[in-house]
């Protein structure tokens, strides 16, 4: 598997916007998440549950494009998911409030009859294949290297058209409440900006923003709700020239291996999964990141 | 009809197209329920409401 370190360096060429929004947030937690590849424990089980959310609608929307009806699509996507969580002969258990077996199956049925009549219509690319699932790598024009440039990489969920334009669009879940300033986050926002970029470069698509489809995911039920985030050309290009400017604040960090912590972002997002460990002397903190954490690291170069 | 929870305690190899139907048709009806709910929930309930008699509202004056 190719590193997204420069050989034998801790500095990072390719990059996502995973690992780009941790190093915004703070060199600490980029240097405990992505050089050291340190994960809580209890985040393996909202990784599955999501990784399996996106397969099933995934596979709903390539059905779809590819003309199978509704009901059929639904049939099919879960029989694919029961499939794919029988898992050593028994059922998958969740030790998750909401984020279980069924609930999975609930969600994923109730997205596709929330969504029955969407005017959002997948994308056929040019090759003929529907706009799904895209993982992407997209070569900057600089890099600290003559031979190897920074690259973006990620995953789109799928690009629609939209009364009359073309959009991006990602699905997130949450346990909180939806609230009507749910969407806010996202405008401006690291991941949204990066997908708007690539979408344009690498399909050569007029993208206007992305959509996102956040579902609450309770113990009882699965609420919906659709926002927008729009991106005009000057905020991609000035997001795109401060690219420049983290990878290199990346590679004088880890030229130094220094990472200081940004002490006033600690209590953000509900708080950083690594403040308990911060909090602590550093001497004790090891003890702490073995405890409570495993290495599972992460590479931005892996397709979904 | 088998119990929904009887279906994901089966190794869906077991499993007919028709289970498939039932799961789907489970989690449709819960939808429906709670769209229902949902709706019902979001009404802000009609205030009781009082005849006002004239006579009465004079008399304490």
């Amino acid at each position: 598997m190719t590193s997204p370190f420069l050989v034998g360096t801790q500095i990072q060429f390719a990059w996502d916007s995973t690992s780009l929004g941790w190093l915004k947030e703070c060199p600490r937690k980029y240097y405990y998440s992505m050089i050291e590849g340190w994960k809580p424990k209890a985040e393996a089980v909202n990784l599955i549950w999501g990784a399996w959310y996106h397969t099933g609608l995934e596979v709903y929307d390539r059905l779809r494009a590819q003309g199978k009806d509704h009901d059929e699509a639904l049939i099919q996507v879960v029989a694919k998911l029961m499939f794919m969580t029988w898992i050593d002969g028994k059922p998958w258990k969740s030790d998750h409030a909401s984020k279980t077996r069924e609930n999975l199956i609930r969600s994923v049925i109730w997205y596709c009859e929330h969504f029955k009549e969407d005017p959002a219509k997948t994308v056929i690319l040019a090759n003929g294949k529907p706009a799904v699932e895209l993982s992407f790598k997209m070569e900057l024009d600089f890099g600290l290297t003559l031979e190897q440039p920074f690259l973006l990489c990620g995953h789109i969920d799928r690009l629609v058209d939209y009364s009359g334009g073309v959009y991006g669009t990602d699905r997130k879940t949450t346990a909180s409440t939806i609230a009507s300033n749910y969407f806010d986050q996202f405008d401006p926002d690291n991941q949204m900006s990066l997908y708007t970029l690539v979408s344009k470069v690498i399909w050569n698509v007029p993208v206007k923003g992305i959509i996102i489809d956040a579902a609450q995911v309770a113990v009882g039920f699965t609420r919906f709700a659709r926002g927008f985030t729009y991106r005009t050309e000057g905020q991609i290009d000035e997001w795109k020239r401060g690219l420049s400017y983290w990878f290199m604040q990346a590679a004088e960090h880890a030229k130094k291996n220094d990472w200081p912590m940004n002490d006033k972002s600690c209590h953000k997002f509900g708080g950083c999964h690594f403040r308990k460990v911060c909090g602590r002397s550093p001497e004790v903190r090891e003890v702490f990141l073995r405890s409570d954490f495993v290495k599972n690291p992460w590479n931005p170069l892996v397709p979904r | 009809m088998s119990d929904i929870q009887t279906l994901f305690n089966e190794d869906p190899l077991n499993l007919t197209r028709e289970n498939y139907v039932e799961i789907v048709n489970y989690y449709r009806h819960a939808r429906q329920q709670f769209v229902l709910g949902d709706k019902k929930a979001g009404k802000a309930p009609k205030a009781p409401t009082e005849k006002l008699n004239l006579d009465d509202i004079l008399s304490d004056l």
